[in-house]
């Protein structure tokens, strides 16, 4: 119990510097894009990726 | 030359603020590293990405009552993996893609990124410029004809490169497409500036 309880809070813990600098991304495309480059384009894959991962994982651990 | 932006380019817009123009001076061009020089950073992410699917494949085959037994640790582990291997990805790109140089019609500006919140913005006018070479080296780089700029100036030198440094006179980017094009663009414009000055 106590095992399962750190191992979460270390993968919250994880969550949470992956949302921080996926923050600083935002801030840096939004502050130095250009107009008509492919930063936005790009960064929406990136975040329909990153989506996708924590839905399919968290899926298979409520499945589990 | 498709890769040079060159049109209707309006300095005024926020996004060029930082570039701090003078009120005469427009962009003349936009040019970015040729998506060849981030192929190196996607082979190893690939082999990054197939590592744990092999893993697991292997671990099923030899111990697939272990991993039955710890699947949510596996899960966790994994998406955990690929979150920061995503993070990663997207901190390279944004290393490669927001390198950028500027040709106005004075001047040079080289904006390095250098990895998340930093960034350094050089430049060079093209009065100061002696001489323009250009390297192409390996299969790749001919193939897809990019490589390094080398401008030879009067002031001190800079580079983008850890291993190709900027050495005193000398201002180098890699990874540029078409650079022999692009030398002939920047000694016309500094032939164009200085016939100015003289009539």
């Amino acid at each position: 119990m106590l095992s399962s309880t750190i191992a979460v809070g270390v993968y919250a813990g994880f969550l949470l510097m992956i949302l921080i600098i996926n923050l600083l991304y935002f801030f840096q495309i939004f502050r130095f894009r250009l107009p008509g480059d492919a930063s936005i384009p790009l960064l929406v894959i990136h975040l329909g990726l990153i989506v996708t991962i924590l839905i399919i994982s968290g899926l298979y651990l409520t499945n589990l | 030359m498709t890769h040079l932006i060159n049109e209707e380019v309006n300095a005024n817009e926020e996004a060029f603020l930082y570039l701090n123009l003078h009120p005469d001076e427009k962009i003349l061009y936009v040019v970015r590293h040729h998506w060849a020089g981030f192929v190196g950073t996607l082979g190893i992410v690939f082999f990054m990405v197939i590592f744990p699917i092999l893993l697991v494949f292997v671990g099923n085959l030899v111990l697939k009552d272990l991993l039955t037994n710890y699947a949510q640790f596996l899960v966790v582990g994994i998406s955990g993996y690929y979150l920061f291997l995503l993070t990663f990805l997207f901190g390279a790109w944004i290393d490669y893609y927001y390198d950028i140089i500027f040709i106005t019609g004075q001047r040079l500006l080289n904006v390095n990124q250098k990895g998340l919140l930093s960034r350094e913005v050089s430049e060079l006018d093209l009065r100061q410029v002696q001489n323009v070479s250009a390297q192409t080296n390996g299969l790749l780089q001919t193939y897809f004809n990019y490589g390094i700029l080398i401008v030879e100036t009067a002031g001190e030198g800079t580079s983008d490169s850890k291993i190709k440094g900027g050495i005193q006179g000398f201002f180098s980017v890699a990874d540029l497409p078409d650079p022999n094009r692009l030398a002939r663009v920047i000694l016309e414009l500094r032939r164009k500036i200085i016939a100015e000055e003289e009539h």
